[in-house]
């Protein structure tokens, strides 16, 4: 019976096994004795005997866990899901090994990159772990502890490695006070941008609904304006934005600029509008003929239609338009430091001038961070918002 | 009393309702009936102004609808229609309260008034009240439907094919359930259906349109047994008989008498012994209030002329005949 045949491997475990496995041929750490130093490459063949026979160990207990050679019915035996989890822990507590040894045989002042094959192994660490407890979803079980346990002990992690060595670290120690004030430009100029998207966006969504002449207007404006490459677009607004300043020296005066926050918040709120405007247009779109036209029949006027109808079965769907625009603008922020407008964005082009990694680090991971608590803390707004009648359908 | 004065709608060149004069008696269920695209539908939002006519009038009680503000005569007619159209995001009780709130009613009174209304829709206001309209099968939702457009208690009731997209079981169902609560309060209501049975079924009146124009008014019987036209004719199809068995009801004809001796009941079993019939409660006997097509349909399925009719207590309360059923086709064709 073809059908009922079930998948023999178990493909997060196969995944790991493949990263785990193509990380014995890169570089762990990168050991540097000044900043601009191009430093000195270490792979796993250079650690010590113990490290490789634990890391033979776990390779050995993916591929037993990963394919039906010992265990049968690889995808659902719960105790293998156990042992999974472990090896996860395991290979996050071999990581700390690795680097507690390099640390040790380091010369003062060193210091130390993480490289490609340390994080293929945080990242098979995550697929033994968080990935495997997602399929438990649903179900009652005490390994729900798991991913948070992973998430604490790569923390310990960090912290324990940190010292006064790891790279990212000794930058966002040297630029701290820099770190505070273009954090707060990001997040300043990402929530002016769709401040101001939301301020254009909402009446155009609504027009776009009500108007069927001006419908293909407004979208076939905001779509080629998404088709930009938004490099070119802050470029493109240097020119007239520098002329009407020296033309008209009350606005310069206000603060308008070809280079700095203005151009950056114009192209930025021009990004953030389509989300907004097209989650505004489907939104209200949304709401059945027949709904409203019972709403009609019983006599509701058209503001108890929009107040009562309309709006509360729209709104879930407008605020994710708000919640895409804000993430997609944290993300675009990082190129408004090119025209001197500064944010995160500021780290990632000093490091790539400098060709300091760690200082392109330091910019990226705050707003991967930024864009992750954002994302959930806004899905989760969003479904406290949506009324409970309509609720269930998505989760 | 509604009235409709030579009504004419107009869609760009396409004449939807076509000099319509038509006169509906308070506490009268009329039905309109017609093939889709007719002008029923069309006519009944003439009624509630979702429509403004063209020319002529509509009067309620004598007075013109086109001098009533369309919300305040909205909120005083009920209006059910086929896909139901609860609000998703409000419970049953809020669904039921919508017009008596805009009413501005205070909440006491609401809330006693939607547990009465689900009591009459024969739905458990504990159960329901709170229950969400994705939480609600089909039936249900055109219960709370009909319950919505009852709230504040309308004189007029519209009901735009209100059970066509629920399956034949739960159609019957609602159909009877819905004749019994209009036998006890009377609405003047007007029934849009394309379903002539249906029609017979429920019907005081049937008005018969196609292509936006009245082609005959006239009681179900009448209209099955005298059709107008040939298009009528063909719409009843030549089992008009059988249909109309479906306007009649065995308490029409049923002989009132409280057996004694020649009844014999079984308890156990569920059965009565008559005339050397074992007639099986469930299956064999008769409801004051079923029509006489079920009857019928039983009589020739267990090959007797008399069968028993019981109550909802299952007692035997009368008899009815094979004789009396064909009468009726006789006094119908008179």
């Amino acid at each position: 019976m073809y059908l009922q045949e079930k998948t023999k491997y178990h493909s997060g475990t196969v995944l790991a096994l493949a990263l785990t496995v193509s990380a014995l041929f890169l570089p762990f750490i990168n050991i540097k004795k000044n900043r601009i130093d191009l430093g000195e490459v270490v792979k796993l063949n250079s650690f010590s005997g113990v490290i490789l026979l634990l890391y033979c160990v776990i390779i050995l207990l993916l591929i037993a866990t990963s394919t039906p050679l010992i265990f049968k019915n690889i995808r659902e035996n719960r105790g293998l899901l156990i042992i999974r989890q472990f090896i996860g822990l395991g290979i996050v507590a071999l990581l700390w090994l690795i680097v507690d040894e390099v640390s040790n045989g380091l010369q003062n002042k060193s210091i130390i990159t993480l490289e490609s094959g340390f994080y293929l192994n945080l990242l098979a660490g995550y697929f033994m772990t968080i990935g495997s407890v997602q399929i438990l979803k649903g179900k009652k079980t005490q390994l729900r502890f798991i991913p948070y346990f992973f998430l604490f002990l790569i923390i310990i992690l960090f912290i324990a490695i940190s010292g006064d060595r790891l790279g990212i670290v000794l930058e966002f120690v040297k630029e701290r006070g820099r770190f505070v004030k273009e954090l707060i430009i990001h997040l300043n100029i990402t929530f002016k941008s769709v401040f101001f998207a939301i301020l254009f966006g909402i009446p155009m969504g609504v027009i776009a609904w009500k108007n069927r002449i001006l419908n293909p207007y407004i979208f076939g404006f905001i779509n080629t304006l998404q088709t930009i490459p938004s490099l070119a677009l802050f470029g493109l607004l240097i020119a007239p934005l520098s002329y009407i300043s020296n033309k008209f020296p009350v606005l310069k005066s206000m603060g308008l600029k070809g280079i700095g926050e203005t151009p950056a918040l114009i192209a930025l709120t021009l990004y953030a509008l389509l989300p907004i405007v097209r989650n505004c247009y489907v939104g209200l779109g949304n709401v059945s003929f027949s709904v409203l036209e019972s709403g009609r029949g019983m006599g509701m006027n058209s503001l108890q239609r929009f107040k009562s109808i309309q709006l509360p079965l729209a709104l879930p769907i407008i605020f994710t338009g708000f919640k895409i625009a804000i993430i997609q603008t944290l993300g675009n922020t990082a190129i408004a430091a090119l025209i001197g407008a500064g944010g995160l964005g500021f780290f990632v082009f000093r490091g790539l001038e400098q060709i300091a990694p760690d200082l392109i680090l330091l910019g990226v991971i705050p707003i991967v961070l930024l864009v992750l608590i954002f994302d959930k803390s806004l899905t989760y707004l969003i479904k406290i918002l949506t009324p409970k009648g309509l609720r269930g359908n998505n989760d | 009393m509604i009235k409709f004065n030579s009504v004419t709608k107009k869609y760009e060149d396409f004449i939807a309702v076509d000099n319509l004069n038509l006169e509906i008696k308070s506490g009268e269920l009329c039905v309109f009936l017609g093939p889709s695209g007719c002008g029923k539908s069309t006519t009944l939002r003439l009624l509630n102004r979702l429509l403004d006519l063209d020319s002529g009038n509509i009067t309620i009680d004598d007075v013109n609808i086109g001098d009533i503000d369309p919300v305040t005569l909205r909120r005083g007619i009920g209006y059910v229609i086929q896909s139901v159209g609860l609000l998703p995001h409000y419970t049953v009780k809020e669904n039921i309260s919508i017009v008596p709130k805009l009413l501005k009613w205070d909440a006491i009174k609401i809330a006693e008034r939607v547990d009465t209304l689900l009591d009459l829709v024969g739905l458990s206001p504990e159960i329901y009240k709170n229950k969400y309209p994705r939480e609600l099968s089909g039936g249900e939702a055109q219960r709370v439907g009909v319950a919505r457009a009852l709230a504040a208690d309308p004189p007029i009731l519209l009901m735009d094919e209100p059970f066509g997209a629920v399956d034949p079981l739960t159609r019957d169902v609602l159909q009877r359930e819905f004749l019994r609560i209009q036998k006890k309060l009377k609405k003047t209501v007007i029934f849009v259906t394309h379903d002539i049975e249906e029609a017979v079924k429920l019907g005081n009146k049937i008005a018969v349109l196609k292509d936006g124009k009245l082609i005959q008014y006239d009681t179900p019987d009448r209209i099955i047994t005298k059709p107008g036209n040939s298009f009528i004719e063909e719409f009843i199809g030549k089992d008009g008989s059988l249909k109309l068995l479906l306007y009649y009801y065995v308490e029409k004809i049923m002989k009132n008498r409280i057996p004694q001796e020649d009844w014999v009941y079984n308890s156990e079993s569920q059965t009565l012994l008559y005339n050397g019939f074992n007639f099986c409660l469930n299956n064999h006997c008769v409801y004051k209030d079923s029509s006489l097509k079920d009857t019928l349909a039983v009589m020739l399925k267990i090959e007797q002329r008399v069968l028993p009719v019981i109550d909802s207590d299952k007692k035997v309360i009368g008899e009815v005949y094979l004789e009396d059923i064909e009468r009726v086709f006789g006094n119908a064709n008179e």
